[in-house]
């Protein structure tokens, strides 16, 4: 029977535990709200379609963001906790395409997702967005800092640390995200 | 009547009786140990304690200066100060079995260029290593082979050796606390092997000192000789003994570091070494610490091995005299540090820019200690195996055995380490998976028809074509067949026997053949010079010795193409994640700047959208004070 702590450090060791519970009970969530938005009329409806690079640009950073956090979670789980050998490069390669989509994304998608233009996205969407650029941000900082050589062993930790806690939060904001754009295609039908 | 009870009670001894008696013989025995303890004398002081002391023999008598006889007992002399009986249980002199067997360490080698011979082996049980007795050595010929590099002990070292019955004639091989307390640097181990090679062990510590000469030699005593008509006989130096008839010994608490390399010397052979005077040492000894620092010990001589995960027998918390000890802070895995290092001045390990991930895989040594690793394995010599410290005309860098480094090989916990191998060379004899060792001394007679060797075997059967070699070793083999096993010839890593049709040889793997390792962990070299320092190609490259290194199982005799395997498949690693690890550091710094300019687009993007959301919140703010103010007017 898990117990409940404050002390962080008990958080950080059970990274795995807490990272597939939350993926998984958002993604749950997300289905189900989707399936119950499929059966009802939507509330709200675009005026605008995004464009059809913008959209495949969008599906693919989700996809690899998805691929990311999979690898990363099959890789803890097959590692005894500790990600490496074929997950882990995986993992690096697709983190390498994951930066170039996401910033092609942000330059596609970041006017149109500003707040107060609803004629495109939902507000879902647009949150999950700027959650996707802040989260990525850090996911995508932490590990380029970490390929130079700068950072000493207990900083280099704290860097994985942050990296780790950053991709969470990259992947919650992708459901959201993912979720959102979702719901504006069923809007539109 | 009432009387009957009492004297019934008076005739017998009650458990209460007993009890006492028991805790009258404990405290008995504990008030004369803790007598004895008290006994033991200390100075206390950091400075030297000067040893104007007298001597005594073997059978504690006082030498005198007037009329010396004996050679002079170091546990007898020393035993009046020193608690000897406790230093005899010390990681030196304990290898029959006292204690734990420990991590495997260095074997002794029994070598035997004649019949192309190299034996590992010790009284501890480590993996690989054939116990002395089983070659047919006992104690007394153990350290007549051996005994040049060993501290002396022989009665705690050797299972059998106070019951050896050539010990009323050589006298104990005692500790000769002098092989490593003299800063006088006046004990000779070439005084001390003279004594030895003779099974003169008794004089053997008097004249390493350059007290006596001796004039006798015990290994040509027949085992039943009167030792008291036979025995050598002793001069004693005209200076040895002062005006007062005690010996000045010039005693130091620590070793010097010459102490302990005259017998843990490791000296690189072959055409890759480079001249002794291109080599830099250890930077441990470059920064001026001394081997003792580290491999530290109480009076009870339980040096400190400096392994990770050693446990100290006094129970002593020792994991700070690792190399991770001194030069790393321990953390909680997550980047909080727990605790700080830096002992005897140790710099920080930082290791800039590697992912911790190989720390958890690669062991301190396997990028700092030893030879760096190269295309193959580099031969090397050492104390214990070739007797070095010993002056002799006929040294060569082929002399056996044959001993590489560095070997990398991943240990029980999960750790890649390097290692000093030897591939074990012997003759034996197959009964079921079991092997018994033929000695050289039994092994030359019937060789030496069929082989017709005189010196080396290797030297002077190297040359043969392969079609001879084998017929050679056919008839050897049928030479050593004396119906109590199979004969066999081990080496390069299998177990050769005649094959059924008699013509041939054929080979099997067995754990007889595999290699004795023991690990790296000097000289150890400075960050600038480890592994890595050159960055991750060092290691992430279709050449990087260290996954690539060809490491080749020898054999004295080149019977066939010997065993090869690459370091990885040594280590167990995937060769297809390597080489795509490989293949993309190829593009790393392309990887880099794309990924940094993606990161900076992204962040100019926030800061753009970031500063347009607050033109528009102050706008907003600007335009509801307007609206309230002309609502207001």
């Amino acid at each position: 029977m898990p117990t409940f702590s404050w002390d962080l450090a008990a958080w950080m060791d059970r990274y795995r535990d807490v990272a597939t519970a939350l993926i998984a009970a958002c993604a749950v969530l997300a289905a189900l709200h989707l399936a119950i938005s499929a059966a009802r009329r939507p509330r709200w409806t675009p005026t605008r379609r995004p464009g059809r690079l913008s959209t495949a640009l969008a599906l693919f950073v989700v996809a690899v963001a998805l691929g990311l956090g999979t690898t990363a979670l099959l890789g803890l789980w097959t590692g005894e906790g500790k990600l490496h050998g074929w997950p882990l490069f995986v993992h690096v390669g697709l983190g390498g395409a994951f930066l170039v989509g996401f910033a092609l994304l942000a330059l596609v998608r970041a006017g149109a997702s500003r707040p107060g233009r609803a004629e495109v996205y939902g507000r879902l969407a647009r949150t999950g967005f700027w959650l996707l650029l802040v989260s990525g941000l850090a996911v995508g900082g932490s590990m380029m800092v970490a390929t130079l050589p700068w950072l000493g062993g207990a900083s280099m930790e704290l860097t994985i640390e942050l990296h780790r806690w950053a991709g969470l939060a990259l992947v919650l904001s992708v459901i959201a995200y993912g979720h959102g754009l979702l719901l504006g295609r069923l809007a539109r039908r | 009547m009432d009387d009957e009870p009492n004297r019934r009670q008076a005739g017998r001894i009650g458990p209460r009786c007993v009890a006492l008696g028991v805790l009258l013989l404990t405290s008995a025995s504990m008030l004369s140990e803790i007598a004895a303890a008290q006994n033991f004398k200390r100075s206390n002081g950091r400075g030297p304690y000067v040893h104007d002391i007298d001597v005594y023999d073997a059978s504690g008598r006082r030498i005198d200066a007037a009329s010396p006889g004996e050679p002079y007992s170091p546990s007898e002399t020393c035993k009046k100060c020193h608690d000897v009986k406790g230093i005899a249980h010390g990681w030196h002199f304990n290898a029959a079995g006292d204690g734990e067997d420990g991590r495997g360490g260095e074997p002794w080698v029994l070598a035997d260029a004649r019949t192309g011979t190299q034996i590992p082996l010790s009284y501890r049980e480590w993996p690989g290593v054939v116990s002395p007795d089983e070659v047919g050595l006992t104690p007394t010929g153990f350290a007549q082979l051996f005994g040049r590099h060993l501290p002396g002990g022989l009665d705690t070292y050797a299972d059998g050796a106070l019951e050896d019955p050539r010990r009323a004639l050589t006298g104990g091989l005692e500790i000769d606390c002098m092989a490593c307390h003299d800063a006088s640097r006046t004990w000779s181990v070439e005084r001390w092997n003279a004594q030895v090679e003779k099974q003169n062990f008794a004089w053997a510590p008097a004249a390493a000192m350059g007290l006596i000469a001796v004039d006798g030699d015990v290994s040509r005593l027949a085992d039943g000789a009167d030792p008291a008509e036979k025995r050598p006989t002793v001069r004693w130096s005209e200076s040895a003994f002062d005006v007062e008839g005690k010996v000045s010994f010039d005693v130091v608490r620590t070793p010097p570091d010459g102490a302990c390399l005259a017998c843990h010397t490791v000296h690189p052979v072959g055409e890759t070494a480079a001249p002794r005077w291109q080599h830099d040492g250890d930077v441990h000894t470059r920064a001026g610490l001394k081997c003792a620092d580290c491999h530290r010990n109480g009076i009870e001589h339980h040096t400190v091995r400096g392994f990770p995960g050693e446990v100290h027998p006094s129970e002593s918390d020792i994991s700070s005299l690792t190399c991770a000890g001194c030069h790393m802070d321990p953390t909680d895995g997550h980047g909080r540090v727990l605790d700080r290092g830096g002992r005897l001045g140790a710099p920080l390990a930082l290791h800039r820019g590697l992912p911790p991930v190989h720390l958890d895989k690669i062991s301190c040594t396997a990028c700092h200690s030893g030879s760096a690793p190269a295309s193959a394995p580099a031969p090397v010599q050492t104390s214990m195996a070739h007797a070095l410290g010993l002056g002799l005309q006929s040294r060569s860098d082929g002399d056996l055995p044959h001993i590489v480094e560095p070997v990398l090989q991943r240990d029980g916990d999960g750790k890649v380490r390097p290692y000093r191998a030897m591939w074990p060379s012997f003759w034996a004899r197959r009964d079921g998976e079991t092997l018994t060792p033929i000695a050289p001394a039994d092994a030359q007679r019937p060789l030496r028809k069929a082989l017709r060797v005189r010196r080396d075997l290797a030297a002077e059967l190297g040359e043969l074509e392969p079609d001879e070699l084998e017929a050679r070793v056919i008839s050897a083999l049928t030479g050593l067949d004396d119906g109590t096993g199979t004969p066999v010839r081990v080496g390069g890593g299998r177990v050769w026997e005649v094959a059924a049709d008699g013509a041939s040889l054929t080979s099997t793997e067995h754990p007889a053949a595999a290699p004795v390792l023991w690990p790296v962990a000097h000289d150890v070299r400075p960050a600038r010079d480890s592994i890595g320092s050159g960055g991750c190609t060092d290691c992430h490259a279709a050449d990087a010795p260290f996954l690539y290194q060809r490491v080749v199982a020898p054999d004295v005799l080149t019977i066939a193409e010997p065993l090869e395997q690459v370091a990885h498949e040594r280590l167990g690693y995937d060769a297809d994640l390597l080489r795509a690890w490989e293949a993309s550091f190829t593009g790393r710094d392309a990887f880099k700047w794309v990924g940094f300019g993606a990161l900076g687009l992204v962040a100019l993007v926030l800061l753009v959208h970031l500063l347009v959301g607050l033109d528009a919140i102050l706008r907003w703010l600007r335009g509801d004070r307007r609206q309230r103010g002309e609502s207001e007017g």
